[in-house]
């Protein structure tokens, strides 16, 4: 059974796995809202789904995406994100995003936060966040 | 400089002169009372009048599109400035005047860095602002809304990406999407209407 495990273990660590690169945010004032953008490069053959985003930072984190509807934009929560094998999905302003609403603290430029980001498959990964002026 | 180099120095001097607009509309005599982040009144459009301007529409706890429309109004100001541009202004309108008090709008300027000089947020009473984005066909609809786990309210809205060039006259003569603003083409138009 250990070396079962230590096999799985071994294998995990050389297979790819779902990395996350260039997470930033915007600036904002504590009890005001923020967006966190980053990319997701899924290099395995499988998708994967992010359904979860905490931190400590917000009252509440929502995956949210940015819609048209006429002439006009909107936000509206969406439950999951899927980031099919071999691909990268961006996370950018005026597309999809993560909600960081009722901040606890003021965000300033240079300043980084820590993020934790679930997936489908109860992978979890830690990131950290910088503040950016954009 | 020979004559080819006059040619084309002239050909880019006058490029910028030639834009011809697609809308011509007076906004009008009726005065909307409105509250810049410093707190002081200001009768809009008629205190505009005399420069050029661009006028947008925003609310501060929106997190993703209107940001963008800040940043870029920023933009156009920064390299308008560059380029020796002087005598425009810039003006952004908060369609959620319950929670944009000026003193929001001071610490929304504050940090984001807002060079307040040539640039005015303003709020004010609920009605003016609705009677305002009716003239300016500027739509802000309350999107869904839900609550924190301590009773907080949180909502959202849909609404018109728009972003209005307004001359000196204080006509309309031509209007972009805030959050995609073209910043070179932005800068050219202020030129032309020099």
């Amino acid at each position: 059974m250990t070396f079962i495990i230590l096999v799985l273990n071994l294998i995990s660590l050389i297979s790819p796995q779902i990395k996350i690169e260039n997470a930033w945010m915007r600036n904002a004032d504590k009890g005001m809202n923020t967006a966190l953008y980053l990319d997701i490069i899924n290099p395995t053959s499988r998708a994967y789904d992010l359904v979860n985003v905490s931190s400590d930072i917000a009252k509440v984190v929502q995956i949210h995406e940015t819609y048209k509807q006429g002439d006009n934009l909107g936000m509206r929560k969406v439950e999951s994100i899927t980031i099919k094998g071999m691909t990268t999905f961006h996370l950018a302003p005026g597309g999809f995003h993560v909600m960081v609403i009722r901040l606890k603290e003021n965000l300033k430029v240079g300043d980084k936060k820590e993020f934790i980001l679930t997936f489908s498959n109860h992978l979890k990964i830690k990131i950290m966040a910088v503040v950016k002026d954009q | 400089m020979n004559p080819f180099s006059l040619l084309l120095f002239a050909v880019l001097i006058f490029a910028g002169c030639g834009r011809k607009f697609d809308r011509d509309e007076f906004l009008g005599q009726k005065e909307y009372p409105l509250i810049t982040q410093d707190s002081s009144l200001i009768n809009f459009p008629q205190d505009l009048k005399g420069k050029p301007y661009l006028l947008g529409f925003i609310f501060t706890n929106c997190p993703d599109v209107c940001p963008l429309t800040s940043h870029n109004f920023q933009l156009v100001q920064e390299e308008a400035k560059n380029q020796g541009i002087r005598g425009i202004n810039f003006v952004l309108i908060s369609f959620d005047p319950d929670r944009d008090k000026p003193w929001v709008l001071k610490e929304y300027a504050n940090i984001r860095n807002i060079d307040g000089s040539n640039f005015k947020l303003l709020t004010g009473n609920k009605d003016t602002i609705r009677a305002l984005m009716k003239k300016m066909q500027v739509v802000a609809i309350s999107g869904d809304t839900s609550k924190t786990s301590d009773g907080d309210l949180i909502y959202f809205y849909v609404h018109t990406d728009k972003a209005f060039l307004i001359d000196k006259d204080n006509r309309i003569r031509t209007e972009y999407r805030g959050s995609h603003l073209d910043v070179s083409q932005a800068v050219n138009d202020f030129r032309s209407l020099e």
